[in-house]
């Protein structure tokens, strides 16, 4: 091979040629590739083989806060560095890497790693070639802490363990068990932007297709463990069997002039770039025609593990830990752009120095370093903005239509959403400039965000285009130079700053590690969907994992409907708080982390012009969330799916699908926020002891109503979401006779006629707002309990002892609707009593009576679309509901009866209950209500008004409000009540 | 299958292997069964009921009654609801001992387009309406000159046929009673959270005027046939 003319010839000297005990791969400046590498084999070069079988790093004792202890081996990010009050620093502390046998057990071999350095030429000219791979090992970090708080501690030094005011408490632990490999070519130097056809991949794998989305008592190989609680016992999160695969490839014949890894843009930025890209910082930039992104897992929770992590070796701990499916996930295939109708085909990824920024309110959000003067709002002065010490990254990239998959399910039961397309117009899939991760202290941070915008729907012009429909989401609002034109400014911080903020009675928890997302858009939705089911051609139960490949394959049923949820404009602030590892109880009930988070996605487009037809389609650019199913040119009087019609297995030509039909809430905005937030894996029940109502939640609660679980708990929420209830063409291939030339398998064929969406109908403005001061949501892993299965219960119609018992997402929660204020006709309310900075603002005087808008709190709206002064409101909801859980086998089998558990299920089509060899997904609830929903519940109640629901941002209050005297109607009172619903879709 | 076969190669299973994997398409299942891709819906809603339909226990149970009688409505029964209307503070109308349930076990979900030519049934004032301000009629404004020809449409069909069977809707609905209560405290106040006013509608002082229970004539679900389908479009 060409690569035979180059060695590395002054390498041969090394002393380290000692370890050399094998020839290492060739090298070849070609694109990757398993089948292309491992034809290649003992040519010239260097490979050190490193054995170890006592691991590498240290970890002592620590303390229960997760104080570092001398003698640790410590990873700093973000070091003090001696900044003053910015210094704050993010430590692995106790980082280990350690040899592992099976699952967690301990073993007498030796990890061994390999890694191999070839040089060479081709005609492209001189490169080389860089691979190394590892044998199964553990990496392990006892304690995840931050550093900083009230006492900051001088660099690289390690406070001590009785120094109060430090923040030196552990998220938790985690750990990776398994393999992995690294592979990078290039040439003309490692970082040289001539490189031509360079290619690099990043494995971590252990998985197998046979695991995943297996129903199977014996994991897989490749795991991922976080443990909050240090202690034996403590619940683990495990992400069980995985495969990931991450790889920057050149593609097609013709060589490819790269940079570090790929493709040179026409810019010439690529390799270590100060081009602003999209984060604004320096760093190191990866762009590629062709970028492979595989990572596969299973969900998994062991609610009382035998072991902690820490004691990996001892014992065989994921086995004994009974894990239970919580899911199962993946994402598999390529971001290319082939075949969409952008001429951005590839992806690029920037990993840059830099972290938070500081910001104030008055500058609002969009003056964030990154939009380099191009983005919404921004000036020449974003990109002067000064970034602490931290990590930032930005990507942007297309799904290939061709293989890009989302895979979510359970054991035996997958979904895949494939056939990915891009809406004609955007710039890519998925454009993320700007996440950022950094260490703050109290005081720091980029300031808050702004919720709504300007009132588009009788204006037009300026910040509004030529759109003059948008009546919400607004257009522009957040990024116009005037902030009373905006909506309304919110922050985490309960005080009215713009610093992280942490209530939760801990010394010196206000270090936090920020995560900043800026300008996040997602432009691609799916248009077909598969089940994969674990049984085989005749409906009975395989148990052979979705994967099974024999004589009896098992059965997929593919389904041409579509699901949308695109994302317009995410920004999110989300600090993280290190909550200690073992104070509290077993139960881990305050150990882990909390979290402030404010998450929103918007819609500020005025839609994108489709290149082909030239018709401004509404829902480009914007945040949609709606499903989409083939449809037909129907003829009158006939239908395809009646019996009849179809004649002799012969399908008349108006059977065959045109177009896709969807049908949801366009151009929406959704709000999700929090403060205090606590994250805990529980394994059992409730997640907080009631009697110290820690989080401000005053209603006592069973304990059966909640099992073992991720619970997220939160003392201050909100959340609202908003957009047109609407539906239209989704793609649609119609010509003035009937014509079909539609195709599911030719996505982005939008060549002729309607569009999608243009054509857009729409039903009802939609507003649903929710305030509360205390919310608590569990979903828990669920299975039939063996000891009391029922044939019904299991697969086939096989009994328990050889079928399967079902599995599925259990939910269980509680949410208190929080009274904005007690209305009084006679004094009135300057003020809301409950209200935060989260929540809609009182005007000043308001909750007089019940027409008082600004105190409405929780609400529902429903508006007219072309009359959108018209409408009705359930407003200021109140009372308390919480969504009964299963926790006895008594109420957890039977699960196909009615009423089943709160939850999700995905019934297989070889379940003898139905027979009607029918997948099916259910969601199911129970909701008890007032004084139903627990000790102390509050009746639900809600005011009912008409006729004024204004659907515009109104200033102060920046939200769709009743600002035109509504006509209250009256209210109701639910004092007790308990109700179950059920929804259950299936094909027909 | 492509999908598939990608996955299983990134997995390490061969693709030699996966070939002989058979989906049941679309085109099969639609020559066998006759039904098309569209989704099929099933909806269930108990409201203080169990599944067989008794009220629950936990809220008054039998003590509820299961009939119209005045002697269910005691202390005991708390399926309530109460409405209040505005400028009427004080007094409720409060409807007692409520459950009931609602079953839909199968409705189709379907999407078309419209054929281009109008048949002899279509009426274009079906489109058009009267706004509330201004009392001149215009169409509705999604679908143009009140013609909705080839327009996009989502359709629902109920597949049951009323001469073999009933079973597209079951309902059932119980309020034993109905009565004007006020708030326990006497007075003319509409903060619902007070403990002397508002929801503390369940004294039951003012007995009933009136019930009303659906049901077929055993007191069980009324069942529904609704045949046909309807398309759904300009919304």
């Amino acid at each position: 091979m060409a690569s035979d003319r180059l060695t590395l010839r002054g390498f041969r000297t090394l002393p380290l040629l000692a370890c050399l005990v094998a020839p290492a791969a060739s090298f070849a400046l070609t694109p990757l590739g398993d089948d292309a590498l491992s034809s290649t084999s003992a040519e010239a070069g260097i490979s050190l083989y490193i054995t170890n079988t006592t691991g590498l790093g240290t970890t002592g004792a620590n303390s229960a806060t997760g104080y570092l202890t001398a003698g640790n081996t410590n990873l700093f990010i973000n070091p003090n560095n001696g900044k003053g009050a910015t210094s704050a620093s993010f430590v692995d502390s106790g980082l280990q890497i350690l040899p592992i046998g099976d699952y967690g057990a301990s073993t007498a071999s030796p990890m061994t790693t390999t890694i191999s350095v070839d040089s060479g030429a081709d005609a492209n000219g001189a490169g080389f070639q860089l691979t190394s791979n590892w044998s199964r090992s553990r990496f392990l970090s006892n304690y995840l802490l931050l550093l900083g708080g009230d006492a900051p501690a001088a660099p690289y030094t390690v406070p001590a363990a009785s120094a109060t005011g430090s923040s030196a408490y552990s998220f938790g632990r985690i750990a990776v068990d398994g393999t992995g490999s690294f592979k990078l070519a290039t040439s003309k130097g490692l970082l040289n932007t001539g490189a031509i056809d360079p290619s690099m991949q990043l494995r971590f794998t252990e998985g197998s297709a046979n695991q995943f989305g297996a129903y199977s008592t014996t994991p897989g190989y490749g795991q991922f463990y976080y443990q909050q609680n240090v202690t034996a016992g403590s619940p683990q999160l495990v992400l069980d069997n995985i495969y990931a695969d991450l790889g920057f490839n050149t593609v097609g014949s013709s060589s490819i002039t790269g940079g570090m890894i790929g493709a040179c843009t026409s810019s010439g930025t690529c390799g270590v770039t100060n081009n602003q890209f999209a984060a604004g910082s320096a760093g190191l930039y990866f762009v590629t025609p062709e970028l492979i992104f595989n990572f596969t897992f299973n969900l998994n929770m062991m609610p009382s593990p035998a072991n902690s992590l820490q004691t990996s070796s001892a014992a065989y701990s994921y086995l004994t830990g009974t894990p239970q499916a919580l899911t199962v996930w993946g994402w598999t295939g390529d971001f290319s752009g082939l075949g969409g109708s952008t001429t951005n085909n590839g992806a690029g990824l920037l990993i840059g120095g830099g972290g938070v920024w500081a910001n104030s309110s008055a500058s609002y959000n969009a003056n964030v370093p990154g939009n380099g003067g191009t983005g919404p709002g921004c000036t020449s002065a974003c990109t002067a903005l000064s970034r602490a010490d931290g990590i930032n990254l930005a990507f942007h990239g297309n799904y290939d239509p061709t293989n890009f998959n989302w895979w979510i399910g359970r054991p035996g039961e997958v979904l895949q959403f494939g056939n990915w397309e891009t809406i004609p117009g955007a710039s890519w899939s998925l454009n993320a400039p700007n996440i950022t991760l950094g260490v703050v202290n109290a005081g720091q941070g980029p300031g808050g965000l702004w919720w709504g915008g300007n009132d588009c729907y009788t204006g037009t012009g300026g910040t509004c285009g030529s759109y003059t429909k948008q009546i919400m989401p607004t257009v522009g609002g957040v990024t116009g130079s005037s902030l009373t034109q905006a909506g309304q400014y919110l922050d985490t911080n309960e005080t009215g700053g713009k610093s992280p903020n942490n209530t939760n009675g801990v010394t010196g928890a206000n270090t936090a590690l920020a995560l900043l997302i800026r300008n996040l858009s997602l432009q691609a939705f799916s248009t077909s969907v598969s089940v994969y089911d674990d049984i085989d051609q005749t409906g009975t139960f395989s148990g052979t994992g979705i994967a099974n490949t024999g004589a009896a394959a098992n059965r997929v049923v593919t389904e041409p409907w579509a699901l949308i949820y695109t994302l317009g404009q995410m920004d999110a602030n989300i600090y993280l708080y290190p909550f200690g590892t073992s104070f509290g109880n077993s139960n881990s009930y305050q150990s882990g982390l909390t979290a402030d988070v404010l998450l929103m996605t918007q819609s500020f487009s005025s839609g994108y012009t489709n290149p082909t037809s030239g018709v401004v389609n509404p829902l480009g650019g914007n945040s949609n969330f709606m499903i989409g199913e083939q449809c037909f040119p129907g003829t009158a009087g006939q239908d395809c799916n009646l019996p009849g019609t179809v004649n002799g297995g012969s399908t008349p030509a108006w059977c065959n699908p045109s177009c896709l039909f969807g049908v949801g809430l366009t151009q929406a905005d959704w709000l999700w926020a929090a403060n205090n937030l606590h994250l805990n894996l529980s394994n059992n029940a409730p997640g907080y002891n009631s009697s110290t109502q820690t989080y401000g939640r005053g209603i006592a609660f069973s304990a059966a109503t909640y099992g073992p679980g991720i619970e997220f708990a939160t003392n201050d929420y909100r959340s609202e979401v908003r957009g047109f209830f609407a539906g239209g063409f989704l793609q649609s291939n119609i010509t003035s006779t009937g014509t079909v030339s539609y195709s599911m398998n030719n996505p982005g064929n939008q060549t002729t006629s309607a569009n999608i969406a243009e054509n857009q109908e729409v039903a009802v403005v939609v507003d649903i707002n929710q305030e509360s001061n205390s919310a608590d949501f569990t979903v828990s892993p669920q299975t039939t309990s063996a000891s009391s299965q029922t044939n019904t219960d299991c697969y086939g119609s096989q009994t328990c002892a050889s079928g399967r018992p079902y599995t599925y997402l259990g939910v269980a929660g509680h949410i208190t609707f929080t009274s904005p204020g007690t209305p009084n006709n006679t004094t009135g309310n300057s003020t809301d009593p409950s209200a935060t900075t989260l929540d809609i603002q009182p005007t000043a005087g308001g909750c007089k009576t019940n027409t008082d808008f600004s105190c409405d709190g929780s609400y529902i709206s429903l508006a007219e679309p072309y009359q959108p002064t018209k409408g009705i409101r359930w407003a200021d909801v109140q009372g308390d509901v919480t969504i009964l859980g299963c926790t006895t086998a008594a109420t957890c089998n039977g699960a196909l009866t009615s009423p089943s558990p709160s939850g999700l299920m995905l019934i297989s089509a070889g379940d003898p209950y139905f027979n009607d060899a029918k997948e099916r997904l259910r969601i199911a609830a129970t909701a008890a209500i007032g004084s139903m929903a627990g000790t102390n519940g509050a009746p639900l109640s809600t005011i009912v008004k008409l006729d004024s629901a204004v659907a515009f941002p109104t200033g102060a209050n920046g939200t769709l409000s009743m600002a035109n005297s509504p006509n209250a109607l009256g209210t109701i009172v639910v004092p007790a009540a308990q109700v179950y619903m059920s929804l259950t879709l299936r094909p027909q | 299958m492509r999908s598939l076969g990608l996955l299983f190669l990134l997995l390490g299973v061969s693709l030699s292997a996966s070939a002989d994997l058979k989906s049941l398409d679309d085109s099969s299942l639609s020559a066998v069964t006759g039904t098309g891709n569209g989704v099929a819906l099933s909806l269930a809603i108990q409201l203080n009921t169990d599944s067989t339909g008794a009220p629950l226990s936990s809220m008054g149970g039998t003590n509820c009654g299961n009939n119209n009688s005045v002697g269910s409505l005691n202390g005991t029964c708390t399926a309530v609801m109460a409405l209040q209307f505005e400028n009427l503070g004080g007094s409720w109308l409060a409807l007692k001992n409520v459950f009931g349930m609602m079953s839909v076990p199968t409705l189709q979900l379907d999407a078309y387009i419209n054929p281009t030519t109008n048949t002899a049934f279509n009426n274009s004032y079906r489109f058009a309406y009267t706004p509330f301000e201004s009392g001149a009629i215009q169409c509705v404004p999604d679908i143009s000159s009140c013609n909705p020809a080839g327009m996009g449409t989502f359709s629902f069909t109920f597949p049951s046929v009323a001469s073999t069977n009933y079973s597209d809707i079951g309902l059932y609905l119980h309020i034993g009673g109905m009565a004007v209560e006020y708030d326990t405290g006497g007075a003319v106040c509409s903060n619902i959270n007070s403990t002397t006013c508002g929801y503390n509608v369940a004294n039951y002082a003012n007995g009933s005027f009136g019930g009303f229970i659906m049901s077929d004539a055993t007191q069980n679900m009324a069942q529904i046939s609704i045949q046909g389908r309807v398309r759904v479009y300009g919304f």
